[in-house]
């Protein structure tokens, strides 16, 4: 038995304290000043031989659930074999390169051979493909042929530095360690990334063999209404096949196709009418199966949604803005946006809000103060908030919902003047490139004035100077202001050409958030998942997860140019404590430990409470 | 401990109204519910009232008849020259207090004021006397108005001693009694039970009336503890490690047995024995006095 942290076996020091209290204060019930003291003296005072024995079993209890806490901390193991005794691990190639026709069961074959040749060392078994897992650790070979039985080719990729380094921790510094490998040999395995093996294992390659074509769906991309599925043959000659689309349980009709070899081929489908997963799969009887299919999400592009807060029931706030954000850019709207009065969007629940792209405040007035926690919400979520002022705009209260600190500090200002573009290379005004001096064409009759602030950025002004528009991230988010009315009101801005573009991205810029992944590689599919092609759930959003194809590859190595590519280091240091950790891990003693230790508290709890 | 406490005009007010239903039955027997057998020869005048037939003629004021020309009788208070002792425990043990308000020697000194007080109305004569293993405090008997407010004092200012031993101190106050009267002790009555019966026989032999108030706090009377502990003596520092959910019945036995055993033996020898639970309030003590004295005549 050893110890992978030997130093909290100090920690057994602390049986003293029971004994200690045993031997000195044994009698730990309180005192209590009495009268009658008399009259107790006929009940039977329990320092009796029971009593004695009662405090023998609690003293043990608690010194052995003391011993084993220390123990579990010190992570015990037990050492696996003699060390003259030499190790042979067999690593296993499972990447689902490996699901060509026969190359798995000849790869087991080859494990079974050489597990059956190691008999009469410790042979460990270890199966990889961009993980590596140790099967059996270093033991008998009966094991070793036992974790064979539940193995086979799966849906992941090729690494082998992986592996390499999984077998270097189950070796250690053992002296006369062998290494074979069992795989296709595939040489994207290394995928330049450096293998590393300590010299003092021997590394043999052992080439199961694999698949001599391979045609493969290489992409799957929903866009503009259609599927566009990408095709390639990695085999040496022309391969002809049908490729289908459709749902998971539903496949449509084939589509014939002759793929040249090293060639790609794009097919392109009407997308499905319905949101949901659609599967591409292609008849490749001779390559790989598993880069057969391929997963992807279908649906309709979300629109960014705007929400535009009007202010009162019969205020027109909110026209030329709303007509702006409507209009067409290609054949849709860019937008999905919706007005409110400002009681209804003080009656969203910040959960609503938050879910919102973008928020256009163009009137405080009648907003509650429990806005705000929208708001908040919209932040934390990274939606944004554009102000635009105006005569029902109030700054103080702009700043109370949106808690800007310092608050914007605004006097109204009624001096004539025109917009001029700062910063032309900003995300709002960069589609205009030299268009944006036609803003100075804009007349302003009346602003906000507003004060210096460190915390906004202005990246347009009026003619006169002051900040015309200005950015300030909050939280996660990120505010516009637009120091001027867009109403029509305080200027003729709505009657310009650039007023529809400056709307539109300007809000593009504030409604601007990382779009969702919709999809994932197998190697990337959390612990609590399948790790196959298909479509899972994460998080509450559903995901398409495909296989790499690097791993389609038919291009290999044979055993000598394995064995050369991999560089040979000396053995690190540590090593060895990683070899016992590995062996720990394997064993979990202190689990055992801590569980006796329970068994033990649970038994003073019932003695001591007799 | 103030005088105001021993004459809290609630208790007396309700104390009163006790011998309030006593006069109802017999008019004017005020001292009847503490009606003496050995009525002195002093009386003191208390008013006038018309003569009416059979009243003694020896009563007639013939001063007032000579005067007014109408007859009048004398009406005279009774005066008794009873001499009453309160003998209080001030043992270690009576200053114990469990989870109630008062000690039990707290308490004692409530219902000694308040037994003074009220013999001091009906003029007894009034002795207190305080022991533990001996007599700690000695207050002659006297019925002037001032003793009272001596014995009061002596009372608020109490001490607490240390161990019990009531057959010493009782057979010296037998020993020093002459006079026939009522000797009232307030004891726990936790020493050795013989002792304390063989003293206050004692007293009972020399021809006194005894009343014996056992005081005893709520935790004695029901031990309510619930953890196991080691319960300590207060006076003599014993202890004994108990758990109450096993020891409780069997204290309850033997204190039960203790209370048997006093309400046989005394009330064999003619003392009264009442065990009073000093949560409970004053005046039902002053009740269960003036009851048991009217039992007895």
């Amino acid at each position: 038995m050893q110890f992978l942290a030997p130093l909290y076996l100090v920690g057994a020091v602390l049986v003293a304290l029971p004994i200690l209290l045993h031997l000195f204060r044994r009698d730990l019930k309180p005192r209590v000043p009495f009268t009658a003291v008399r009259l107790l003296r006929g009940v039977r005072v329990d320092r009796s031989r029971n009593r004695r024995l009662r405090d023998v079993v609690l003293l043990a209890a608690r010194v052995v659930a003391l011993l084993l806490l220390a123990t579990a901390f010190a992570r015990p193991y037990r050492a696996g074999g003699t060390s003259d005794t030499p190790l042979t691990i067999v690593a296993v190639d499972r990447s689902f390169s490996m699901g060509a026709p026969g190359a798995f069961e000849r790869a087991l074959a080859l494990a079974r051979s050489e597990i059956d040749r190691a008999a009469r060392t410790r042979v460990a078994v270890i199966a990889f493909d961009d993980r590596a897992e140790v099967l059996a650790g270093p033991g008998l070979a009966e094991d070793a042929r036992g974790a064979l039985r539940t193995l086979s080719a799966g849906s992941g990729g090729t690494r082998y530095a992986a592996m390499f380094d999984r077998a270097a921790e189950l070796a250690g510094d053992e002296a006369g360690a062998r290494l074979i490998v069992i795989s296709d040999l595939q040489r994207s395995g290394f995928g330049g990334e450096p293998a590393e093996l300590p010299k003092g294992i021997d590394l043999q390659a052992r080439e199961a063999g694999g698949a001599h074509a391979n045609v493969a769906i290489d992409s799957m991309e929903v866009r503009d209404g259609l599927v566009m599925v990408t095709v390639h043959n990695y085999g040496a000659a022309a391969a002809a096949t049908t490729l289908r689309l459709g749902t998971p349980s539903n496949q449509s009709a084939g589509r014939s196709l002759k793929v040249q070899p090293g060639a790609t081929t794009a097919v392109s489908f009407n997308a499905p009418a319905a949101a949901g997963p659609i599967e591409a799969s292609l008849a490749d009887p001779d390559g790989y199966p598993a880069d057969n299919a391929r997963f992807a999400l279908a649906g309709p592009r979300a629109l960014p949604r705007i929400v535009l807060v009007t202010g009162d029931t019969d205020s027109s706030n909110g026209f030329y803005l709303s007509r702006a954000l409507l209009a067409d850019t290609d054949e849709a709207p860019a937008f999905d946006v919706q007005e409110m009065t400002a009681q209804q969007f003080g009656a969203m629940q910040p959960e609503a809000v938050a879910q919102v792209a973008a928020v256009v405040l163009l009137a405080t007035r009648g907003i509650p103060r429990r806005a705000a926690e929208g708001f908040t919400a919209l932040f934390d979520a990274g939606g944004g908030v554009f102000v635009a002022a105006g005569p029902e705009t109030n700054p103080a209260v702009v700043s109370q919902l949106l808690d800007l600190d310092p608050p914007l500090a605004a006097d109204e200002d009624n001096q004539p003047g025109a917009l001029v573009v700062r910063d032309v290379r900003h995300p709002v005004f960069r589609a205009f490139d030299t268009a944006s001096a036609s803003f100075a064409q804009v007349t302003i009759d009346r602003e906000w004035r507003l004060g210096s602030d460190r915390a906004f950025t202005t990246i347009a002004v009026f003619s006169s100077g002051a900040p015309a528009l200005l950015e300030r991230s909050v939280r996660n988010g990120r505010v516009l202001v637009f120091a001027s009315d867009v109403d029509r009101r305080w200027n003729d801005f709505p009657l310009h050409a650039t007023f529809v573009p400056f709307a539109q991205e300007a809000l593009r810029y504030v409604a601007a958030r990382s779009p969702a992944p919709t999809a994932m590689s197998v190697a990337d599919v959390p612990a609590d998942q399948p790790a196959r092609p298909g479509i899972i759930s994460v998080g509450g959003r559903s995901r398409a997860v495909n296989v790499d194809t690097r791993e389609s590859t038919v291009d290999r190595l044979t055993p000598s140019e394995f064995t050369a590519s991999v560089a040979r280091i000396d053995a690190r240091p540590g090593r060895a404590s990683r070899r016992a950790r590995v062996q720990e891990a394997a064993q979990n003693v202190w689990w055992y430990g801590l569980a006796l230790m329970l068994v033990m508290l649970v038994v003073e709890a019932f003695v001591g409470a007799r | 401990m103030a005088d105001a406490r021993f004459l809290d005009p609630a208790l007396i007010a309700r104390l009163g109204s006790m011998e309030l239903k006593a006069r109802t039955v017999v008019e004017g027997f005020i001292a009847g519910l503490h009606r003496s057998p050995y009525r002195g020869f002093s009386v003191e005048f208390a008013e006038y009232r018309p003569y009416a037939a059979g009243d003694d003629l020896s009563t007639l004021d013939w001063k007032v008849y000579a005067r007014s020309d109408r007859h009048y009788v004398k009406k005279f208070e009774e005066e008794t020259n009873l001499e009453c002792h309160l003998v209080i425990d001030v043992s270690a043990s009576m200053a114990y207090r469990g989870h109630s308000t008062m000690s039990k020697l707290e308490y004692g000194c409530v219902l000694a004021g308040s037994l003074a007080y009220l013999m001091n109305r009906q003029r007894d004569s009034l002795a207190m006397l305080a022991f533990d293993d001996e007599i700690r405090v000695r207050i002659p008997p006297a019925a002037r108005s001032g003793h009272l407010h001596r014995v009061l004092l002596a009372l608020e200012r109490m001490p607490s001693g240390g161990r019990s031993n009531a057959a010493r101190p009782l057979r010296q106050l037998a020993e020093a009694l002459t006079r026939r009267g009522l000797v009232i002790v307030l004891s726990d009555f936790l020493d050795d039970r013989e002792h304390v019966v063989r003293g206050l026989r004692q007293l009972r032999s020399r021809g006194k009336d005894v009343i014996a108030f056992q005081l005893l706090d709520p935790d004695e009377l029901h031990f309510p503890f619930e953890r196991a502990a080691r319960f300590q003596d207060v006076e003599t520092g014993d202890e004994i490690a108990a758990d109450p959910s096993t020891a409780r019945s069997t204290y309850l036995e033997a204190l039960a047995d203790l209370r048997d055993y006093y309400t046989h033996e005394l009330r064999g020898a003619g003392i009264d024995f009442l065990t009073l639970d000093t949560s409970q309030p004053l005046d039902r003590a002053l009740v269960a006095y003036l009851e048991a004295r009217s039992r007895r005549h």
